[in-house]
């Protein structure tokens, strides 16, 4: 008897059946499952198309004495928090801007978003054109403050911030309608009842709009950092880690390892950076799931 | 003229024949640039798309409408040549007998425009010396994808009967002794210079015929510049073209032209120094594959990489070098708004016909002023696979591409791009650039000697970004040299190499 209602309970819990999830969970398993786990073997061994020679830990070994692997950690965290955290402040911004009552709302909502849309390796060769010294439209503007002559990418210390700004520009739309999504779930009972204690703007945004946020807030920045952390196309694209290595993250450095032919020692790369985010991203999701506050 | 200036760079960087070059770095980097051009170049999308669709070869390194027209003309000719072989066996049988089948072979080779027109020369003048043999032509796009592709194929066992493809450390990757014919005792072995077979051997066999014409590694110069300079030699030592680029730098111009967002360009000074470095430690080479020599310690290797930092700390590159690309480069050496261009010599086809007069070419000199001479780029090599089932007739081809007739209808598809590397050759055309010239004069005058790439299968994969680091005063030279020499360490290991 007992038994029965508990498989009714279960039932009830499940409300289709599991083979619904089947054609996603092969292409879930095949595709990212399967490669995912078979990449740990593979990166403990110097492999070319033709055979492999099982050696240990050699290639993350070598991979962490690189010498350029120091560098691209850097600039790997520069990049991510940096594009983080602009796209939470202006993702939160565009979002209570664009959620007030101002003209041409839709409008505006659409512009914001449209770079989202836009692929990625053409933002960046347009951006790369557009900085190109002399002759890029935007280096021309950007002259009157006095920008290097090389071009804001051509110069070895701002090179990773041009692509930050253009990654933010990007990617600002995104954030901002995780944002908007965030607030249309508050509902309007607060607004009310601190409307009714007589509070301001500021406060109103301080104590109701802000804490109420933290779970689109979350999202972004996990979503925010986990694609800083990895970011390689548009960096790729505009100038391809350099001048010399002064823009190179991870993902690039084992990039051109895969590309020079050393197919082992950029599955270690790729095994060591899967680790590295793991390691940021799940505590990180746990501290900052804690504090979410229950609509 | 930011229009004219674009398309300049364009025709500069499509007719710069990615696929012929032996260069692994500069392969791979011109492969990207291709992709960036293929995306400039969106009116010619559309028509790209299509023959992408018809015949599921991508071809990147095409840019515009005729030659699309051509390649697509091409497949029908390849086409029915397989298709009407069978008929002209029916024909051949009623007038000769004795030649009663007729065997089809395949050759995989680039997809270049200008390499296009060669490898049609080649089939055309081959099909006609050997009646009974077919050749279908199969292309292939140049870079990391050209790479795989042929490794794949290799790895599979779906090689064409003949494919070519790099000569040097490249060639190792492909693992020759497994994959490859030895060619060792071809007929036309004797007709190659033995400076080229170092390039395609592994031990005592020799796995590829010569495909190409000879490249040098050097400093292209304007030379109306050079003359308004004062300028009225060319510089016998390193010390001599510092000088020279000082009162260049005095008369308004840029010195030397630095092109690093193509960051493979600035190698040039390094690689191009072997002929200087070899001339003083004679075995470095061998003892560089053996983890004996390395750049950092030995003072003549250092010098290419001391000569970057020299040229940054005296302001002799152009201010925007960071940005420009290779095409710039080749533009702006024509034009005179540089002064000097280091280069291999397959960027003289980049050279505008107005130009090709005043762009000379010469060799980069070291600290000898009696021994200037010129690090030479082996041409691409011819190769069988293995898993052919013609080797017969892939073999008269081979020994048909290495011959004087071979080079004839090299040089008739308009390839002349300097000397051929076999004994009886095709002659120079005429009304060639001054560049070639230079070039055809240097290898003459028989100072020359192969770029370390083609006597060691050891290059490390991050030279172009350590040497732009050097060129723009990131690191110093020593530090550079050093980085360097850390780099090829995995390389070394990868080809599974003894003592490192």
């Amino acid at each position: 008897m007992k038994k029965s209602k508990n498989n009714l309970a279960v039932a009830r819990l499940r409300q289709y059946p599991i083979w619904f999830t089947l054609p996603m969970g092969i292409i879930f398993i095949t595709l990212y499952l399967v490669p995912t786990i078979t990449s740990f073997y593979y990166s403990t061994q110097r492999w070319t198309l033709f055979d492999s020679t099982y050696v240990g830990f050699d290639n993350f070994a070598l991979f962490l004495r690189d010498p350029f692997l120091l560098g691209g950690l850097i600039h790997t965290f520069i990049y991510a928090f940096l594009t983080s955290g602009l796209k939470v402040i202006l993702g939160m911004f565009f979002g209570v801007v664009l959620m007030s009552n101002i003209k041409f709302r839709a409008l505006l909502r659409n512009l914001v978003f449209f770079p989202v849309l836009v692929s990625t390796i053409g933002v960046g060769i347009t951006f790369q054109q557009l900085l190109k010294p002399q002759i890029g439209i935007l280096d021309q503007a950007l002259q009157v403050f006095g920008i290097p002559a090389a071009g804001l990418l051509g110069d070895v210390n701002t090179a990773l911030y041009a692509i930050v700004a253009v990654d933010v520009w990007k990617g600002v739309g995104l954030a901002t309608v995780i944002y908007l999504a965030g607030m249309a779930a508050i509902p309007q009972e607060y607004y009310e009842a601190a409307k009714v204690d007589g509070v301001n703007t500021w406060q109103n945004f301080r104590h109701i709009v802000l804490p109420l946020l933290r779970p689109a807030t979350n999202t972004v920045i996990i979503l925010s950092l986990i694609g800083g952390l990895r970011s390689f196309d548009l960096i790729w694209a505009m100038t391809g880690g350099g001048p010399g290595f002064a823009s190179d993250v991870l993902a690039s450095l084992v990039y051109k390892k895969y590309q020079a032919g050393f197919y082992g020692l950029s599955t270690a790369g790729n095994v060591v950076m899967f680790l590295l985010i793991l390691a940021l991203i799940v505590p990180l999701n746990r501290f900052l799931t804690k504090r979410e506050v229950e609509i | 003229m930011h229009a004219a200036f674009q398309k300049l760079a364009l025709k500069a960087f499509i007719y710069g024949d990615c696929g012929n070059s032996a260069n692994t770095i500069l392969l791979q980097n011109c492969y990207e640039n291709t992709l960036f051009v293929h995306f400039a170049t969106t009116n010619v999308e559309s028509n790209l798309e299509t023959i992408q669709r018809l015949d599921g070869q991508s071809s990147p390194c095409i840019g515009k409408k005729e030659e699309v027209m051509r390649i697509k003309t091409l497949k029908r000719v390849a086409l029915a040549a397989v298709a009407g072989a069978s008929a002209s066996a029916v024909a051949l049988s009623g007038i000769a007998p004795a030649q009663a089948a007729t065997t089809t072979i395949t050759w995989l080779s680039d997809n270049g425009p200008s390499n296009i027109a060669i490898e049609n020369a080649l089939v055309k003048a081959f099909e006609k010396a050997n009646p009974g043999i077919k050749v279908a032509l199969h292309t292939r796009p140049g870079g990391a994808d050209g790479d795989n592709l042929v490794k794949t194929k290799l790895a599979t066992n779906a090689m064409e009967d003949v494919f070519n493809y790099n000569s040097g450390a490249l060639l190792a990757a492909i693992n020759p002794a497994k994959t490859l014919v030895d060619q060792s005792k071809f007929s036309y072995q004797k007709n190659v210079y033995d400076s080229f077979k170092p390039a395609v051997s592994v031990g005592k066999k020799i796995f590829g015929a010569p495909w190409g014409t000879a490249m040098g590694g050097g400093i292209y110069y304007n030379i109306p510049v050079f003359k308004k300079a004062g300028i009225t030699a060319t510089p016998k030592t390193w010390a001599e073209l510092i000088s020279d680029a000082k009162a260049l730098k005095a008369s308004g111009v840029d010195p030397i032209c630095g092109t690093f967002a193509d960051s493979w360009t600035a190698q040039l000074f390094v690689l191009a120094d072997f002929y200087n470095v070899h001339a003083a430690n004679p075995s470095f080479a061998a003892d560089y594959t053996n983890n004996k020599a390395k750049y950092s310690y030995n003072p003549a290797a250092l010098a290419g990489f001391q000569h970057l930092e020299e040229a940054y700390k005296l302001g002799l590159y152009n201010a925007d070098a960071t940005t420009l690309t290779f095409p710039d480069g080749v533009a702006r050496v024509s034009s005179g708004k540089c002064a000097m261009y280091p280069m291999l010599t397959f960027a003289t086809s980049g050279i505008p016909a107005a130009n090709t007069s005043e762009v000379g070419f010469m060799a980069q000199p070291g600290s000898d002023a009696k021994n200037v001479g010129l690090t030479t780029w082996m041409p691409s090599g011819m190769y069988i696979p293995k898993s052919t089932k013609n080797l017969a007739a892939a073999t008269k081809f081979v020994n048909f591409i290495a011959s004087k007739a071979g080079t004839d209808a090299y040089v008739k598809g308009g390839g002349y791009q300097g000397p051929f590397v076999t004994k009886d050759q095709s002659a120079a055309p005429t009304g060639i650039p001054q560049a070639t010239k230079d070039l055809s004069a240097l290898v003459k005058s028989g100072k020359t000697y192969p770029a370390l790439e083609f006597l060691s299968a050891i290059k490390g994969p991050n030279l172009p970004g350590i040497t732009v680091q050097v060129a723009t005063g990131q690191v110093t030279a020593k530090a550079g040299a050093t980085l360097y020499d850390q780099d090829v360490v995995a390389q070394a290991q990868q080809l599974g190499l003894k003592g490192w």
